[in-house]
Parts: structure tokens; C-alpha cells; sequence
């Protein structure tokens, strides 16, 4: 496991407690857990702006990885996104 | 070895049917999943304990198996192989004074979380890709026309008003013309990057309608 409990255990945290960044997650996790920063602004009918502050924190928690950045970036789930997904599924 | 070769074979082969379609729930793309380096390995290191597993299968009932006089007891026997692998791999722990000494199934699961972290990584890269040969197209299909340009890139962004719409084309054409991009294409990639089934139904009903 590249990643620690400790990490695993804060980005849970943020899941649950920012609803926005647990709307992108879910949208993502819905998908085929890759979505471009655009895609995600539209099908969830984000402000740009705000989106590319969320998009950020997830990336630096280690919750999703991507190639570029801002909404021009497209974004997938890191192996603790892959872990967080099977926790929300299996509980 | 070499009479043993076809069930080897089958091994492997059942191996990678399991792993291909045990991922495939989950990242939704077979071609990202084959184009994945780490989906090799994986399969190449379960394929080697499944034949470890075939062996001492083969060598503690191969006798008795057969002595049943099953038609199919070749295929049983690797079934029942990966099955047993599937289920060493997934399972096998030892513990010894509540402290686990060996843990299986969490290497592979951690294995495992991080071949889907690659195939997810792939698969936004073929997307990334799909949506620049979309945005192309799009440009050749609206050359000359960019107000109609304008006005799909308002419909893929309709989640947004109007006024924001014109803000936000005005803000891309002063960032193409910054950098020297076509204004045109630099839309033509928002709306691929937005909604890529979206562009491509426009150059395709673009092209239905000018056939002959």
C-alpha cells in the first residue's frame, strides 16, 4: 500500500465532511472513475472557480491523480481513491 | 513438463479471463485494462502461483481424479486450481499473538488497488487523446462558422446563464490569442473536454448531412 492509515483516515474525513469534494468523488466513482475537469464542472454544474479549489484539495489529500491541471486536467482515482471507493461500497 | 503443458496453458489462460473481468466492473474499459503495464504483472504473478498450485494439485490427487473417469477432468482440475489460488491469495494469514505475521490478501489488495490506479491513469490519457482528435474534427466541421461554434459550446454549457456563457467565451479568447492558439480550437477542445459524445455527434450529423 503506497499510502498510510493516517492519510487514508484525513481524506475520509474530508469526504465526509465537504460535500462538494464527496459529489465529485461519487461522480467520478459513477464513471469509469476518469473524468476531464470540464466534464465534471458541467454534469455537476460547478462553478469553475470553486470546482478547481475542490479538484486541488483531492488531489493533494491523494485521493485522485491527474494529468494537467485546473479544469483542463483530467483526473482519476489513485489507488487510496480505489480504497475509499470499496469503503463506501462494502462499508 | 511437456504433457502438462495444455493445462498450463489453460491455467494461464482462465487466469487472465478472471483478472480481466474481475477489473472490468470497476474501470469499464477493456482496452485501457490491456494497455496497463502493471496488468501484466499481476497476471503473470498469479499466473505463476496458479501453476505452482496446478502441480501440487496434479501431484497430491492427479491419480484419483482421473480415477474418477470424468470427461472433463482437465478442465476441473484447473478451475479448481485458479479457484484455490483465488482463494490462498485472498485469505491466507497467520497470526500469532494477535499480530499478523503474514497478511495475503492485504498485499494483494494493495497490489490490486494499484493496478486499477494505473488502468484509471491510461484510461484518462485515452480519453484525453479521444478528446483532442474530437476537437480537430470539430474545427474542420465548423471551419468558417464560428458563431455556430459559439452557440454549441452555450449548449453543452447550459448549466451556466448566458451572461456567464459570454464571460467565460470572452476569457478563452483572450487566453487563445495570449498564447497563440486558434481561438476556434481552443472551443472546440472546452467542448470536447466537456462533453465528448456531445462533439461527436455534431461532426457526425455534420457529415450526415453534407453526404451526397
Amino acid at each position: 500500500m503506497a499510502f498510510s492509515n493516517e492519510s487514508f483516515k484525513s481524506a475520509l474525513q474530508l469526504l465526509e465532511k465537504d460535500s462538494k469534494s464527496k459529489g465529485v468523488f461519487q461522480f467520478m466513482v459513477a464513471g469509469n472513475n476518469t473524468a476531464s475537469g470540464w466534464e465534471i464542472a458541467k454534469n455537476l454544474s460547478e462553478d469553475p472557480d470553486g470546482l478547481s479549489k475542490v479538484l486541488e484539495n483531492l488531489r493533494s489529500c491523494g485521493i485522485i491523480n491527474s494529468q494537467g491541471s485546473g479544469l483542463d486536467g483530467y483526473y482519476y482515482l489513485s489507488d487510496m481513491g480505489f480504497k475509499l471507493r470499496d469503503y463506501f461500497i462494502t462499508g | 513438463m511437456g504433457e502438462q503443458l495444455p493445462a498450463i496453458c489453460g491455467v494461464w489462460v482462465v487466469a487472465f479471463f478472471y483478472l480481466l473481468f474481475d477489473v472490468y466492473p470497476t474501470v469499464k474499459s477493456f482496452r485501457a485494462t490491456l494497455s496497463t503495464f502493471s496488468f501484466w504483472v499481476f497476471w503473470i504473478v498469479f499466473s505463476l502461483l496458479s501453476t505452482v498450485a496446478l502441480g501440487v494439485l496434479k501431484k497430491a490427487a492427479g491419480s484419483a481424479i482421473n480415477g474418477l473417469g470424468f470427461p472433463y477432468a482437465d478442465v476441473a482440475v484447473i478451475l479448481l486450481t485458479v479457484l484455490g489460488a483465488i482463494g490462498i491469495l485472498q485469505s491466507f494469514t497467520i497470526k500469532f499473538a494477535d499480530y499478523k505475521f503474514i497478511d495475503l490478501g492485504k498485499l494483494v489488495e494493495g497490489f490490486r488497488g494499484q493496478v486499477l490506479a494505473d488502468i484509471s491513469a491510461v484510461s484518462a490519457a485515452q480519453k484525453k487523446t479521444r478528446a483532442l482528435a474530437v476537437a480537430d474534427l470539430l474545427v474542420q466541421t465548423f471551419k468558417g462558422r464560428t458563431t455556430d461554434l459559439r452557440n454549441e459550446y452555450a449548449g453543452v454549457m447550459s448549466y451556466v446563464d448566458i451572461v456567464q456563457i459570454g464571460k467565460d467565451l470572452d476569457k478563452l479568447k483572450e487566453q487563445a490569442s495570449a498564447t497563440g492558439l486558434s481561438f476556434e480550437l481552443a472551443l472546440a477542445r472546452r467542448i470536447a473536454q466537456a462533453d465528448v459524445e456531445r462533439a461527436e455527434q455534431l461532426v457526425k450529423s455534420h457529415r450526415t448531412s453534407v453526404a451526397p
